[in-house]
């Protein structure tokens, strides 16, 4: 990608998370709880009106929200995201400390999920119509439907208790840990991309340019693989970028069922003590990453594609 | 290039691999010749160590095998010396000598001396205030302590008599600490214990413990995985999966019956000295007595005890004190006995009907909805769930706030309950005295006020004879009933359970003590 | 006589159509399917009870009857996720179908607002609204439709988009009609069809992520009903009591084929060069 359209993306990321910013902070500053409150409850302590308003003056929490906000961004841009409430350590650090572990997850998930859905996609496509695409699309039919949340339980069940092949509390973080989560995301996740590669193969497969080369006589597989996959994998990178965000989204839940300490368990045990602090910064972060993976990908479309290239030198 | 984006995902994956393997590859040599115990526990207070701070971080610092106080409880919670060699007491009860052991050290080699101890005290006085541990609740901050490291020995002089001094300094609140080099009191407490911490692995992970070098015996094991398990079926599947060696606490019926049967198993239960109950608070709707006399007229509590979610882990009683101590509970009379009918009728009596026709009723013309406040261990949620269903019935609707157990803490520190259900060891100090201040109104935490009742607990307090405290603390126990201040879950029996890699373990009536040098690999 | 000959024609639409009339009748009169029983009711002496003639789906930790509580259950689910799908349904398109036609200022603010949300990974901004906003049924839908509006919003736009330039619209535009007038006879008809195809796929979709919230206890509260929260219930006892676990996941997968092969169907009746 050329500088100058870098340049635009890396804006319009940083106009994004601004926006999203405002957001989390709008829901912070309209939720039915009081922060100080919530502080001294966390600590055991009932405080007294008198308290609370002094405590409120003191943090500047009757300025107006424009006010509050900028101090808010103010800070976040100097990497101080407040305090947890519940935990007693500012925020920055309980991220950090899951960071690793949530990243370790979605990657091996990812690499899961391309492994399964575009061989399995392809195969599909390309013997559309006998038993093997209906065995997958029936297959992926069951799985786009079936909750992620209970395949990792059965999973659990089947494969820590009944088949001691993983541990049940993930928390080693290594890879016999990692696996069965990772599965359970990458099943959930590859359903949906299986149907999607399916889809954009057939697509290419209709092309007229197919037609001909086989007329020529040129064989199957080089067409596959020589033209139609290169072809087909713009909309697929497009899809696969857009299935992340699924992909950081289900994490909370899989965390939660294996015990893995990444940022969904946090998140989920954040939510639940109403940990506003952190509960923030668990969203700013993960936007953030959001972005950057697609910014990754966005990027990989002009190594993909020659005419994405192309495009930038015309211009 | 077409194969390029098949090349990235494999490289990812080897790099992934790469680095599981090299993560694991170091603990493993290890393991093969040192002795490793996998011990899975609940997480309470987020793991700290913190003993001042706050009464569940002082418990999981003894439960690890941290620390250690001056005296303990056995089995029949009678008090014996443990790092204190021996002590006498005057006629008044007011002057302590205690001869502390000799050469105990701490895990980080520095020696346990009268000094240490009385520096431990005064870091006690000067820190208590701000966290929720309350230690003058064990110890008076009026005490005068008096170092002597020649003689070896701690005196403590006290404003007002204690009927039994060693048994509050068993408290775990008061187990001594390495104040001096301690830097990291949540998470990096030095005691005088077996084990030490090695790393604390996060909150909701676990620690990481290696055997205290400086230990008087011989520690069993070389190394301690401390791993935190949210609830009973975690528990039940890593025992199963062989992830942990050995458990505490699984508060499922059929699962210790399980295990029960199999021979790989052994589970050890010690009947309950614990009380689970769930506070009134009368700063809210609940101040209403009528009301709280229905709700505990409501509740069937022989059948929540005998059901299959329950099954026995819990004995059903109605007194705050278990039915197994000797505080005259076949004298105690219960007049809120189940009689939902009879509930209804008091409630109807007293104006509080259901005026709007939602079936629930209303007091003082807004509908009451009780906020329950919860939080996931040895079954207090179930207990809650079925309070809940069984007020539904007479018409009262609850909300239910299931949280974390430092939740559930917090709230009924601050007051911010209508009823919150926990679980106390009633005899923390081998002795009901101070669990009974949970009435007093300076101690309590549910805004009662009773001046009878703190009559009794001050002549509790200078009471020296067994037999005339046991009969002040029936009568305290029966105006907590007569005044309906609690709905009462039952006694619990608590359990560990081990695979056959350990060789033996043992849970004791009072539950300070978990990873002991008893636990000895197989 | 049209009307039959269309339902016949369409044998898969038909099928499904049936089946999810069916399941939302079951939730309707649901008092009439389990007989009268109470969800919330239960009695501790029958807690944890296996499958038998009494309890078809086994009972709960509280004693409550499983199959009484997955058919109730439904009501929760299905009349959140009809909420959730109508409500992204209705202002996703009113934003996109502004911003198409209008174009200019309005266009630029929407699409922004719109590639805002598309930033969000969905579950985790639902996750963070529930847990601002307290967990509750209501929140759980608001914090779903936010995440989720911004695809119909495009949708519509692209369309409106697409036809906005031709010349019947010019036409329409030379001869005087209004805006609202141009909007609802013109721009709406033509984006309708795509509009409702993803609207019904979307059902199953939509589903899923309120059983994920509700899973992990953000959204119905106990004890009422509501098959996310039954799975969690169902966790703890994974192997003593399997079908506290297995009945609402079934329930939840089949009622989300139902309406996914429901959704395919209708695809191939209003657009079926996409087949």
């Amino acid at each position: 990608m050329k500088k100058k359209k870098l340049a635009l993306r890396l804006a319009q990321i940083l106009v994004v998370l601004v926006g999203i910013s405002f957001v989390t902070f709008l829901l912070t500053y309209l939720s039915p709880g009081d922060p100080v409150r919530n502080m001294y409850t966390a600590a055991g302590i009932m405080p007294t009106e008198e308290l609370v308003a002094e405590i409120r003056e003191e943090l500047g929490l009757n300025d107006p929200l424009p006010t509050q906000y900028l101090r808010w961004l103010r800070n976040c841009l100097r990497g101080d995201f407040g305090k947890s409430y519940t935990l007693n350590k500012p925020v920055t650090e309980l991220l950090l400390g899951r960071l690793w572990p949530t990243v370790k997850l979605t990657l091996l998930s990812m690499g899961l999920m391309l492994l399964m859905a575009v061989p399995l996609g392809m195969l599909s496509a390309v013997y559309k119509d006998r038993w093997i695409d209906y065995l997958v699309r029936g297959l992926t039919f069951v799985g786009c439907a079936m909750p992620n949340f209970w395949v990792g339980l059965l999973l659990m069940l089947a494969f820590c208790v009944h088949i001691k092949a993983f541990p049940v509390i993930s928390s080693a973080g290594d890879l016999r840990s990692i696996f069965l989560p990772a599965l359970t995301l990458a099943l959930a996740m590859s359903s949906k991309y299986t149907r999607q590669v399916r889809t954009a193969v057939l697509e290419e497969l209709n092309q007229d340019y197919v037609v001909g080369a086989r007329a020529r006589g040129v064989r199957e597989s080089v067409i596959l693989w020589r033209n139609v996959f290169p072809n087909a994998l713009l909309p697929l990178i497009t899809m696969f970028g857009l299935s992340i965000g699924s992909l950081l989204g289900g994490t909370s839940v899989v965390e939660v069922i294996f015990s893995y300490p990444g940022l969904g368990n946090l998140a989920v045990s954040a939510i639940t003590s109403s940990d506003y602090n952190l509960i923030q910064g668990y969203v700013l972060w993960l936007a953030l990453i959001y972005m950057v993976i697609n910014l990754l990908v966005d990027a990989s479309y002009g190594a993909v594609d020659p005419r994405m290239r192309a495009k930038e030198q015309i211009r | 290039m077409k194969h390029r984006k098949t090349w990235l995902a494999l490289l990812l994956c080897a790099a992934l691999l790469l680095s599981g393997c090299a993560g694991k590859q170091g603990e493993a040599k290890e393991e093969t010749s040192q002795k490793v115990l996998n011990f899975g526990c609940q997480m309470y207070d987020d793991g700290s160590v913190n003993t001042a701070m706050a009464p569940s971080s002082s418990w999981n610092c003894m439960r690890y095998g941290i620390s250690e106080a001056l005296f303990r409880f056995d089995d029949n919670m009678n008090v014996e010396p443990w790092l204190a060699e021996s002590y006498t007491v005057n006629d008044e009860h007011t002057q302590w000598v205690i001869t502390l052991k000799k050469d105990i050290k701490f895990s980080d080699g520095c020696p346990l001396t009268p000094s240490s101890v009385k520096a431990y005290f005064d870091y006690l006085k000067e820190v208590g205030p701000g966290g929720s541990a309350k230690p003058q609740k064990y110890l008076e901050y009026e005490a005068e302590v008096t170092a002597d490291d020649a003689a070896n020995t701690v005196t403590i002089v006290t404003s007002k008599p204690y009927a039994n001094l060693p048994g509050q300094l068993a408290y775990p609140v008061m187990a001594i600490l390495d104040v001096e080099h301690t830097k990291d009191f949540d998470n990096g407490a030095i005691g005088t214990g077996p084990y030490m911490i090695d790393k604390f692995n996060g909150v909701g992970v676990g620690y990481d413990m290696k055997a205290n070098p400086n230990y008087r015996e011989k520690v069993p094991y070389d190394q301690v995985h401390i791993l935190f398990m949210g609830d009973a079926s975690a528990k039940t599947m890593a025992l199963q999966s062989g992830q942990v060696d050995l458990v505490e606490n699984i508060t499922n019926v059929s699962d210790i019956q399980n295990f029960q049967q199999d021979a790989n198993y052994t589970v050890d239960i010690a009947s309950g000295v614990r009380c689970g109950f769930s506070w009134m608070n009368l700063n809210g709707v609940l101040g209403n007595k009528t009301l709280r006399q229905a709700i505990l007229m409501g509740i069937d509590n022989d059948t929540i005890c005998s059901s299959k979610t329950i099954g026995g882990l819990y004995t059903a009683g109605f007194s705050v004190l278990p039915s197994t101590l000797s505080y005259g509970y076949d004298k105690l009379v219960n007049p809120y006995k189940y009689d939902p009918e009879g509930a209804k009728e008091l409630l109807d009596d007293a104006g509080i009907v259901d005026s709007d026709g939602d079936g629930f009723r209303e007091l003082d013309g807004k509908k009451i909805d009780l906020r329950y406040v919860s939080y996931e261990n040895r079954m207090l949620n179930d207990f809650s769930n079925a309070h809940m269903q069984y007020l539904a019935e007479i018409g009262i609707a609850c909300t239910a706030d299931f949280g974390s157990s430092d939740d559930q803490w917090s709230k009924l520190a601050a007051g911010e309950y209508d009823l919150n259900n926990n679980n106390w060891t009633t005899v923390g100090t081998g002795d009901p005295f101070e669990y009974m201040a949970n009435w007093t109104t300076d101690g309590t935490y549910c805004g009662y006020s009773n001046p009878e009742y703190d009559a009794l607990y001050e002549q509790l307090k200078g009471e020296m004879d067994a037999e005339k405290r046991a009969e002040l603390i029936r009568q305290m126990q029966q105006i907590v009933i007569d005044d309906a201040l609690v709905i009462v879950d039952g006694y619990y029996n608590s359990s560990m359970i081990y695979s056959k890699n350990v060789g033996y373990a043992h849970i004791h009536t009072a539950d300070y003590y978990w990873l002991t040098t008893e636990i000895v690999p197989a | 006589m049209k009307k039959k000959n269309f339902f016949l024609a369409h044998k898969q639409f038909t099928f499904f159509l049936i089946l999810a009339l069916l399941i939302i009748l079951g939730a309707v009169f649901a008092p009439v399917v389990t007989g009268g029983a109470d969800p919330l009711k239960g009695s501790l002496t029958e807690a944890l009870e296996a499958p038998s003639r009494a309890h078809i789906f086994g009972t709960d930790k509280m004693g409550r009857d499983i199959f009484t509580r997955v058919i109730y259950g439904a009501r929760a689910s299905l009349s959140a996720t009809f909420g959730v799908v109508a409500l992204i349904f209705l202002v996703g398109t009113a934003a996109g179908v502004t911003a198409g036609y209008f174009g200019g200022w309005v266009d630029g603010v929407i699409m922004r607002v719109a590639d805002m949300m598309l930033a969000f990974p969905g579950l985790v901004l639902a996750l963070a609204v529930a847990g601002i906003m307290g967990a509750s049924s209501r929140n759980a839908i608001i914090a779903i439709v936010l995440v989720n509006w911004t695809k119909y919003a495009r949708l519509s736009r692209s369309l409106v988009l697409k036809i906005r330039d031709r010349d019947y619209v010019s036409a329409a535009i030379v001869t005087g009609s209004k805006t609202k007038h141009m909007l609802f006879s013109y721009m709406l008809p033509n984006a309708l069809p795509t509009l409702i195809i993803t609207a019904t796929t979307d059902i199953g979709g939509m589903m899923l992520e309120l059983a994920a919230l509700s899973f992990l206890g953000f959204g119905t509260r106990p004890p009422a009903p509501e098959w996310g929260y039954m799975l969690n219930e169902g966790r703890a006892c994974m192997q003593s009591a399997p079908w506290m676990m297995i009945f609402p996941g079934l329930a939840i997968f089949l009622v989300v084929v139902v309406f996914n092969m429901l959704g395919d169907s209708v695809r191939d009746i209003l657009d079926p060069k996409e087949a």
